[in-house]
């Protein structure tokens, strides 16, 4: 059975790398696009939250910090996550309210709504988790140029013990719906706060 | 006082080199930390800086943990904008040099967690060198979000924990 995986698993990587050698060439024109004022990067997207359907254009008016991760990611989720949040805590309550922090699974397969809210809360209540369908998640993280693959280690196991490889962007996404900056697990909450106040202003 | 320092100093030695002997004499361990995170977390990571006073370097081939089912030495990486995280069968912590384990970089990955780590709680960790001598690391749960909300989180903490065993 274990085997059978595997095999699975080193063509659909395979099938992978194809798609990300293409990807970091589009990820490419993306920035230029964004830099430019173009729209290809983003969009608006429904998710799952523990209240139920979650869509971007919830937040018009409101700016939103979305970080696409997994919770079984133990060192760059938690880093940005917990950056994120401490940058929340920074902001004064007039401009808190006016952000909102969104973590979006890329590996909904383990991370239930219940799973990935309660990841999402533990490290600012700012932040909503959220999760879908495999296809759901992929068309949102495909719209945001977050590529991501599955992957299992040679001498793994079970079958639910995969890593994921992903894209490290944390985006910050304007009023209207556009993404007007780009950062990563290294951006520091006053940076992040800093790019915050930009926007506000 | 001098007796008292000179205790404080063998407890010290003690503790730093529990269980210890062979190549794992010439390392020093400092920061060993690991972090708490969510209770319905599996996964944690640990880090911490190793350092080399010996002539020679030291392989470590291995670690494990009480707390988890498996540990495992990780590395992440960044290609084409994708970050991956890579298992390494050993590392080396070269002769008169050190090697560290931090965020974003190389990380102890602690699979399969029996419960969840709360902050300052200590975890040991062993890690087995190739000469097969083996040291044994004291690490404290760390809480890795921002100070200031503290008081509310391990309000929030205290409710969570009645149904986590």
């Amino acid at each position: 059975m274990r085997k059978v995986t595997g095999a699975c698993s080193t063509s659909f990587t395979m099938s992978m790398i194809a798609i990300v050698i293409a990807a970091s060439l589009t990820a490419c024109n993306g920035r230029d696009d964004q830099s430019t004022g173009g729209a290809s990067l983003g969009g608006d997207f429904t998710l799952d939250a523990a209240s139920g359907p979650v869509s971007l254009h919830d937040f018009r008016g409101r700016l939103v910090l979305a970080y696409f991760g997994y919770t079984h990611c133990p060192d760059v989720c938690p880093t940005t996550l917990a950056n994120v949040g401490a940058a929340l805590d920074m902001l004064d309550e007039a401009e808190r309210v006016k952000v909102q922090g969104l973590f979006i699974s890329v590996d909904p397969e383990r991370d239930t709504v219940e799973v990935v809210t309660e990841y999402a809360r533990y490290f600012h209540p700012g932040i909503i988790g959220l999760s879908g369908t495999k296809e759901e998640v992929k068309t949102v993280a495909r719209d945001y140029q977050v590529y991501f693959n599955k992957f299992f280690d040679q001498d793994s196991e079970a079958d639910d013990d995969y890593k994921m490889a992903h894209a490290d962007h944390l985006f910050l996404i304007d009023g209207n719906g556009a993404v007007v900056d780009m950062m990563s697990h290294h951006t520091k909450p006053e940076d992040i706060v800093a790019a915050v106040r930009r926007q506000l202003r | 006082m001098r007796f008292i320092v000179v205790l404080f100093l063998s407890i010290f030695v003690t503790a730093q080199t529990a269980a210890a002997g062979g190549m794992a004499e010439a390392l020093m361990v400092s920061g060993a930390h690991v972090r708490a995170l969510p209770p319905s977390s599996e996964v944690t990571s640990g880090y911490l800086t190793l350092t080399n006073h010996g002539d020679e370097a030291v392989e470590i081939i291995g670690a494990t943990s009480s707390v988890a089912k498996a540990v495992e030495f990780h590395e992440m990486s960044m290609h084409d904008g994708m970050m991956k995280m890579g298992r390494m069968d050993k590392v080396v912590a070269p002769a008169h040099g050190s090697l560290e384990f931090a965020p974003g970089g190389k990380h102890l990955m602690l699979t399969g967690l029996k419960h969840p780590l709360r902050a300052g709680e200590t975890v040991i960790i062993e890690l087995k060198l190739s000469d097969q001598s083996t040291l044994s690391i004291d690490a404290e749960v760390r809480d890795i979000r921002h100070q200031r909300q503290q008081s509310e989180k391990e309000h929030e903490g205290g409710h969570k924990s009645s149904h986590d065993h």
